[in-house]
């Protein structure tokens, strides 16, 4: 039992979760803007700007080829944000983390009360994509709606991938790296501006180990409405988030109580 | 009474480092106890032992019958901590900090709320209630940190130099509160190397360095042990003169010497400095021996660092 990386999480998660939220509530005028200006740029810029000297892809437009890339995208960036800099910064800088770990809260009650708020980030990002692809009619199959409960849960896998950086790096600095290494070779070449097919065939199995690949297909699928095959991407993502999530635990335990 | 904390061969190593050898004690239900040391005592790595926050290398650790390394989140539901460091959350205001850690201790919403106020009232913090952290001063943090250890009503409440950094004012503030806890009958373990601290405060105490016990007791016990009721304070010392203030003395007299001051050990000061009387020695001082005179002859007068 004591190998059992999961052994030490329990409900108590979820208060952290509740701080998070409160902290957010206080800044959420600011904080809700951002979120539906940034995909409409992506849409105008690259959709229908650089999408009018594109022609069709398997014929869809452009702007329809990107937009699901693009709710996916935040399912991704939004946890990799608040499990890096986040989580470390409370680690490292605010001693808010050797506070609650002092209470009842284990040190992966924590660490998964950040990956919670992380998957919830990406949850409310979605949301606001969503509402600007619906409004510009982007979203052509009823099921693209079930993108929004996905986010919460491809949202944990990548906050678990996030998180498990974190528990290495002793400076915050080194997450650029991350995002350098890890985000932004995923945001272009995980199929979201263009099928991967067009990359060489050792790129295209690179891309098949990007969770934001997965990610990619299980949005485009839904708001086209093709579903098939789409539990094998899920299934990947699961154990994938499965995986790392018991490494972060394991290591953030040893990285917090000596 | 009923031992609520108990040390059996208690040791601490990070790789070479001995921060705590092999050490046995025991706390009191109702008591105060202190643990002095100089820095880099061993006092703070004894406190996180005892709230789960570092894991004893070897030895036996139990808080109310339960062992650190199996029961940490029991344990900690019937602790209050008061850190050194400010560790008060910065994204949230005195009241969201308090109402906060309510919740990781799971006191239910109106319980909390309502203890939340009479803790801010407590520590005079009432008018601060939505204030952010960042405008508080030293003290008011202080003071909120130990309101923070009391959300969850605990058995224990430990403070880890609840008042290094402070002012005057603001300490005796502290003290005042730590005070009127005591009284409650909640049971306080605080470490501090202020020795005025430690003998206000504390039914006893703990004296530590390098990681070892150099001895315990009540605060008069140990002053009695070590030194005695008063000290001879004699100035513009040398070696010669030293040498002939002893011969005069004869052995049985306990004395400890620093810089160009030599101090008597005695039981009546006056009596002394009469026997010396006709050395005429310019700068003499006669006082009631305190923990300060303890703490130095155990732990020597060279500066610690």
């Amino acid at each position: 039992m004591k190998l059992n990386p999961y052994r030490n999480v329990s409900h108590r998660a979820f208060y952290v979760w509740q701080r998070h939220r409160d902290v957010f509530l206080k800044t959420i005028k600011t904080s809700l803007i951002p979120p539906f200006l940034d995909p409409l740029f992506y849409l105008l810029g690259m959709g229908y700007g650089l999408g009018s000297m594109i022609s069709p892809i398997k014929g869809v437009s452009y702007v329809e080829f990107i937009a699901p890339a693009l709710l996916a995208s935040v399912m991704m960036s939004a946890p990799f944000f608040e499990c890096t800099i986040g989580t470390f910064v409370r680690i490292q800088y605010q001693k808010t983390f050797d506070a609650m770990i002092s209470t009842p809260l284990s040190v992966e009650d924590v660490v998964t009360g950040d990956l919670l708020y992380g998957a919830s980030r990406a949850t409310l990002q979605g949301s606001a994509i969503m509402i600007v692809l619906i409004a510009f009619g982007l979203v052509k199959s009823p099921l693209g709606l079930l993108i929004l409960p996905l986010c919460f849960i491809i949202g944990l896998a990548f906050g678990s991938l996030a998180l498990f950086y974190t528990s290495f790096i002793p400076a915050i600095n080194y997450v650029d790296y991350f995002f350098t290494l890890v985000m932004t070779p995923m945001f272009i070449f995980a199929g979201t501006f263009f099928p991967i097919s067009q990359l060489p065939l050792w790129a295209q199995k690179v891309a098949y180990f990007m969770p934001l690949y997965h990610a990619v297909n299980i949005t485009r699928g839904l708001s086209f409405g093709n579903v098939g095959g789409l539990w094998k991407d899920f299934a990947w993502l699961l154990v994938f988030g499965l995986f790392f999530y018991a490494l972060a635990l394991a290591r953030m335990r040893r990285r917090l109580l000596k | 009474m009923n031992p609520v904390i108990v040390a059996t061969n208690l040791s601490k190593r990070y790789g070479d480092l001995v921060a705590v050898n092999n050490i046995d004690f025991t706390i009191y239900e109702g008591e105060t106890f202190g643990f002095l040391g100089p820095n880099g005592a061993g006092k703070t790595t004894v406190m996180k032992m005892i709230y789960c926050f570092v894991a004893p290398s070897a030895g036996n650790l139990r808080v109310f019958g339960m062992d650190v390394t199996e029961n940490p989140r029991r344990i900690k539901t019937l602790l209050g901590v008061v850190p050194q460091e400010d560790s008060l959350d910065p994204d949230l205001t005195v009241y969201g900090n308090l109402i906060t850690y309510s919740r990781y201790y799971e006191v239910p919403g109106r319980a909390a709320r309502e203890r939340t106020m009479s803790l801010l009232k407590m520590v005079s913090l009432t008018d601060k209630k939505d204030v952010v952290i960042e405008d508080l001063s030293g003290g008011m943090k202080r003071r909120l940190l130990i309101a923070r250890g009391l959300v969850n009503e605990p058995k224990i409440l430990i403070l880890d130099e609840p008042t290094v950094g402070l002012d005057p004012q603001a300490r005796h503030l502290i003290w005042e509160k730590l005070d009127e806890l005591k009284n409650s009958g909640i049971t306080i373990i605080i470490t501090t190397h202020y020795m005025e601290e430690a003998s206000k405060l504390c039914d006893r105490l703990l004296m530590m360095d390098n990681g070892v016990i150099l001895d315990s007791g009540s605060p008069g016990e140990l002053v009695e042990r070590h030194i005695g009721r008063e000290v001879l304070e004699i100035g513009n010392m040398d070696e010669r003169l030293q040498d002939r203030i002893l011969g005069i003395l004869g052995d049985k007299i306990s004395f400890d010497s620093y810089g160009n001051k030599l101090y008597l050990f005695t039981n009546s000061a006056m009596d002394l400095a009469t026997r010396l009387q006709h050395l005429n020695l310019g700068s003499i001082t006669g006082r009631k021996a305190d923990l300060e005179d303890v703490f130095l002859t155990l732990t020597g007068r060279t500066l610690k660092e």
